[in-house]
């Protein structure tokens, strides 16, 4: 099983947004796929379920060592996408949690999800690089970041690259997908130009190939708590998607 | 406007983001996690909130009265939390302490052998197992054409004077490489092909371990605990190295060629350890401190000491 944590230090960059249409993205090639929401504002469950607050999740597998992780699992309509909520975690609310505190719990959970037959597992996290988003990285495969096409947002890459060359001294063989676009506007010069700078900057391969636009689309797929690539407009999105998913993949067979 | 260069420094940000896409090491997952089993709970007890790079290192207080060669310094370990995992860290610690004066037996007879004029070659024989498969195919310090700025200062410095040396390495800017040096001139031609400024020899030793053998980082203190090279930027790991090197000096005094290039090593993270690696230079012991993803045995260590001891001394 591979294991994709959708992580950035800044907030609102789409983390979620990038989590479920890629989760949805793998499950559509027929990848069994596990959502986890490891977000203690539980974004992903918001997006997707009406009862999320109430459900038992991620956090509960944290908190309590051999939670069966099968009570935490809640099918879609798509037979190869499942989700587990973040649940109740309000200490991880109030404190963040101190790295470290969860590692062996997390990659019990992982094994679990495996040993459940899942092929991937993409994690959304909170923002930030402590906690429990670090023990997550500590035990994933592979992460993306996602950054807002922004000139602020660009700026706080770097943070974001010693943060992760920290991670990779805990998790050696965490595979950075690299830097994901999101919101990127074509319209607006600066905008584009941030995403050039950023390109200039980089190794090629830091920035990802595919960007995901700024669309009307995922706002009105929010509303639903549906992916972007079910509705019916929805298929240039998708396709963004299944690019990005094919390039995740093609870098962690590197 | 570029919206990203005036805010940022590209060189840095450009090796940090080449460091991330660097293939993964080849380490097998046993050994990744084998100090902690499946019992370990992570660091749950130590009550801050260290960044990764240090999580789980021991912690170690200098006796800041330590005279400056090191021969009186004790190095308590505490462990404030007695929790399990620090516990397991600190009985690592204490395992590698234990360790220190232990170095590869081929090595000292090796070294005892040649000891007649150890002093004046210092690490440039090997042991036969050493000197085959060396990650070091490209040698990082012979291509320079550069001068040598410490070798320009060499007649102004005592040759013991590290803090000096240290504090000219990081003072001098790039466009002093065209500096004379003042070396004798007839030997001057070949000291210009073999020698470049010594930060930047030390800066492309640092790539090379980084690209051959999957270091992580590294960091490069003299005797006296003065950084030449951090890359690692955590204070108490740089005071780990210095105190095992010291003890290994220590114990080398005691017992000659038993430790002269030490497999000292100290596991800081579930999977990264610190290698310290003492090597005796004409500015004095200098003590490279570098993180891997695991122990990489005495061999390699020898050809780490190797490959430093000839950046520092490009003539050798």
């Amino acid at each position: 099983m591979i294991t994709i944590a959708i992580t950035s230090q800044k907030g609102g960059v789409g983390k979620t947004t990038v989590s479920i249409n890629l989760a949805h993205a793998y499950a559509r090639a027929g990848k069994r796929t596990l959502l986890v929401d490891a977000d203690p504002q539980g974004s992903v469950g918001l997006s997707l379920t009406r009862q999320s607050r109430s459900l038992s999740g991620f956090y509960d597998a944290i908190a309590e060592a051999d939670f069966p992780i099968e009570q935490l699992i809640i099918p879609t309509r798509l037979e190869t996408l499942s989700i587990v909520p973040a649940g109740r975690c309000s200490d991880y609310e109030l404190g963040g949690g101190a790295m470290g505190v969860s590692l062996h719990r997390v990659r019990n959970f992982f094994k679990m999800a495996e040993a459940q037959g899942y092929d991937v597992c993409i994690i959304d996290t909170a923002a930030g690089l402590f906690g429990a988003t670090a023990d997550v990285l500590s035990a994933c495969t592979a992460v993306v970041v996602p950054q807002q096409a922004e000139p602020l947002g660009v700026r706080s890459v770097p943070k974001m690259l010693e943060a992760l060359t920290r991670m990779q001294i805990v998790n050696p063989r965490l595979r950075v997908c690299g830097v994901l676009m999101t919101m990127v506007q074509n319209q607006l010069p600066e905008s584009v130009e941030a995403v050039q700078a950023l390109r200039n900057l980089l190794p090629h391969k830091m920035v990802m190939r595919n960007v995901v636009p700024r669309d009307e689309l995922f706002v009105r797929a929010s509303a639903k708590g549906l992916p972007v690539g079910v509705m019916e407009e929805g298929a240039g999105v998708l396709s963004i998607f299944e690019g990005l998913r094919s390039e995740i993949d093609a870098t962690i067979r590197q | 406007m570029d919206p990203l260069q005036p805010w940022l420094d590209a060189k840095e940000v450009r090796r940090l983001a080449e460091g991330l896409l660097a293939p993964p090491p080849d380490v097998e997952e046993a050994a990744v996690d084998a100090a902690y089993g499946e019992v370990f709970e992570g660091f749950a007890d130590q009550g801050n909130s260290e960044p990764p790079s240090g999580s789980g290192k021991p912690v170690v207080r200098v006796n800041p009265a330590a005279d400056k060669n090191g021969d009186d310094m004790e190095s308590p370990v505490s462990a404030p939390e007695p929790s399990q995992s620090a516990q397991a860290q600190e009985d690592d610690q204490e395992e590698s302490a234990d360790k220190q004066p232990e170095t590869d037996e081929s090595v000292a007879a090796k070294k005892e052998q040649g000891s007649e004029d150890a002093e004046d070659a210092p690490k440039t024989d090997l042991t036969d197992a050493a000197k085959i498969d060396s990650p070091f195919q490209v040698s990082v310090n012979q291509e320079h054409i550069e001068t040598d700025i410490i070798a320009a200062k060499k007649h102004s410095l005592e040759d013991d004077d590290v803090e000096s040396a240290a504090l000219a390495a990081r003072a001098e800017p790039a466009q002093d490489v065209a500096t004379e040096p003042a070396v004798d001139s007839g030997k001057k031609e070949n000291k210009l092909e073999a020698r470049g400024p010594f930060l930047s020899r030390i800066r492309q030793f640092s790539e090379v371990i980084r690209k051959d053998l999957g270091a992580r980082a590294m960091f490069l203190i003299d005797v006296n605990g003065q950084i030449l090279l951090d890359e690692v930027e955590n204070a108490k790991l740089i005071q780990v190295a210095r105190t095992l090197a010291n003890a290994s000096q220590r114990a080398n005094r005691q017992s000659p060629g038993a430790a002269a290039v030490g497999n000292l090593h100290v596991k800081i993270g579930a999977s990264s350890t610190l290698e310290v690696i003492p090597v005796d230079s004409r500015y004095g012991l200098l003590i490279l401190g570098v993180i891997f993803p695991g122990p990489i045995g005495a061999v390699r260590v020898m050809q780490v000491a190797d490959e430093l001891f000839r950046t520092i001394e490009p003539r050798h």
